[in-house]
């Protein structure tokens, strides 16, 4: 079964902001869906890309990313089962890992039909022709989910997290939290993230809350830790608001000995957002390629101490949205940004060297600014 | 037009890791992580000089399963041990420089359950799963 089960047809771009080698390219396949179910997998992209579009917010600027469509005819419709095999393109299977829900697919047949089709892309998913409540998963770069109604594009989304930006799982393992047995217990102990691993070189989870790696998203009267888990052996039950940074113990697989930076997040629930720390990392890693990312906040930056300070990305997403082709008013913020760019970094060195005037224009123009631009860009 | 950066893939199998293929790309690559010493339960791709300098190093995130991610019936997720025993992953380098080569490291807090990764015996540190030319051979 797999390459001999079906045909790639090609790729169709379905989200265009400008030219490939300029944009983070997300590259979408099908698995399982036959010559007369296209135009199913057409509509379960388009519905993805609307949830997604809808879910990077914040300092993510979806004006940075394409999203392409892998179509792949396979022989057959759906995918394997414990009770039947089905031939299918990347041989998606349901049941893997002895879970009823674990859902496999051939990443060595993702990887090289997307090399061959579109040498571009930066992270690859594969939704696969099935409607049953089934897991995903992440297996050498590249994600798979199902199409399950209520659940698939959450999955899918979170798993985008995993091959597209590096983030790490937040979630505790479940052993210990109502789910004792079973394949989950096979992990062995993880009550307590051990010393000996080191720091996680995940953004979004930590062993050290001495040196929390997003110490600039957190606000000074924020405690930290800001839970502790008073049992190793269980979840921690306690329930924090969301939308706070700090440091929650728990995350990563552990109960214990290691942190996230929000109670909740994409990466631990898959119905909730991203967290902010998740979110400012997604908009890092889409200005890798950007053409629009040709003047950084200096003075911003300077300022915060942290070009990727929630604020400073506000900032930037403001002005690449005023910078994308089309968009209104570009010429003026054309001419904004070159003049920036020569008064910029003298500004900066100023506010470096001298702290009063770093608050005095954080406090009076940048946090004001900051704010007034997330309300350009639609979150408060 | 000259390519601004590499996506190399790599496969898997009881024999080890190799490089399979180099496919040139018009975008860019991600920056350079810290070439200061790696966590221990990190893997690294690195593009090292002839002199064995490290000029560029990213960090594969997951790269061989060891766990399979699920979610239950209570919508929660989940991990179950899950190694399969050939596969691939690939990664996206800088353009490399003659001479260069490209090193897949393993920290010492690292466990792979495929047979054709595991480390020598001896006390555990630091190993390379894999040496080869940047180049094409």
């Amino acid at each position: 079964m797999g390459t001999s089960d079906g045909t790639v047809l090609g790729t169709t771009k379905v989200v265009d902001h400008g030219a490939d080698e300029s944009k983070w390219c997300l590259l979408i396949a099908g698995d399982g869906f036959t010559s007369s179910e296209q135009s199913t997998f057409q509509v379960a992209v388009g519905n993805f890309v609307t949830y997604l579009e809808d879910h990077l917010t914040g300092p993510v600027n979806w004006e940075k990313v394409n999203v392409i469509r892998l179509d792949v005819e396979s022989d057959e419709s759906g995918v394997d089962t414990s009770t039947a095999a089905v031939d299918t393109y990347f041989d998606a299977s349901l049941g893997s890992g002895d879970v009823e829900r674990g859902l496999t697919i051939n990443q060595t047949t993702a990887i090289d039909a997307a090399n061959a089709q579109f040498p571009e892309w930066d992270a690859m998913l594969v939704l696969v022709n099935t409607t049953e409540y089934a897991g995903a998963a992440v297996i050498g770069g590249v994600g798979a989910a199902s199409l399950e109604p209520t659940l698939g594009n959450a999955i899918a989304t979170h798993e985008l997290g995993h091959c597209g930006f590096g983030l790490a799982d937040e979630y505790n393992y479940l052993k210990g939290c109502d789910h004792d047995g079973g394949p989950y217990d096979d992990l062995g102990t993880q009550d307590a993230y051990p010393n000996s691993s080191g720091e996680p070189v995940e953004p979004n989870v930590t062993s050290n809350i001495f040196a929390l790696k997003w110490s600039s998203f957190v606000d000074p009267t924020t405690q930290i830790p800001t839970t502790t888990n008073s049992d190793c052996t269980q979840c921690d039950p306690q329930i924090s608001a969301d939308g706070v940074v700090g440091a929650y113990e728990g995350a990563f697989h552990y109960h214990c000995h290691i942190w996230r930076p929000e109670f909740s997040c994409t990466m631990r629930l898959i119905e909730l957002p991203f967290c902010t720390v998740c979110e400012a990392h997604i908009g890092n890693v889409l200005t890798w390629g950007s053409e629009l990312d040709i003047t950084p906040c200096f003075v911003a930056g300077a300022v915060y101490g942290d070009r990727r300070h929630p604020d400073v990305l506000a900032l930037q997403r403001w002005r690449d949205r005023h910078l994308a082709p089309g968009s209104r008013g570009r010429p003026a913020m054309r001419l904004l940004v070159a003049a920036y760019g020569c008064v910029g970094p003298y500004l900066a060195t100023l506010a470096g060297r001298h702290r009063g005037l770093g608050r005095l224009l954080r406090r009076c123009l940048i946090s004001p600014a900051a704010a007034a631009a997330r309300r350009a860009n639609g979150r408060p | 037009m000259e390519p601004r950066s590499l996506r190399l893939t790599f496969r898997f199998d009881d024999r080890g890791l190799r490089l399979f293929s180099r496919t040139p790309r018009r975008s860019p690559a991600p920056p350079s992580e810290a070439l200061t010493e790696p966590p221990p339960r990190a893997i690294t791709l690195e593009l090292r000089s002839r002199t064995g300098e490290v000029r560029y190093r990213r960090f594969l995130v997951d790269p061989i399963p060891q766990t399979l991610e699920t979610v239950d019936d209570q919508r929660r997720l989940g991990r179950v041990p899950f190694a399969p025993l050939t596969g691939s992953f690939s990664a996206v380098v800088v353009v490399p420089e003659p001479g260069d080569v490209v090193v897949v490291s393993a920290g010492p807090a690292v466990r792979f359950a495929q047979p054709g990764l595991q480390p020598a015996p001896g006390p555990r540190a630091w190993r390379e799963l894999l040496v080869t030319s940047a180049e094409r051979p």
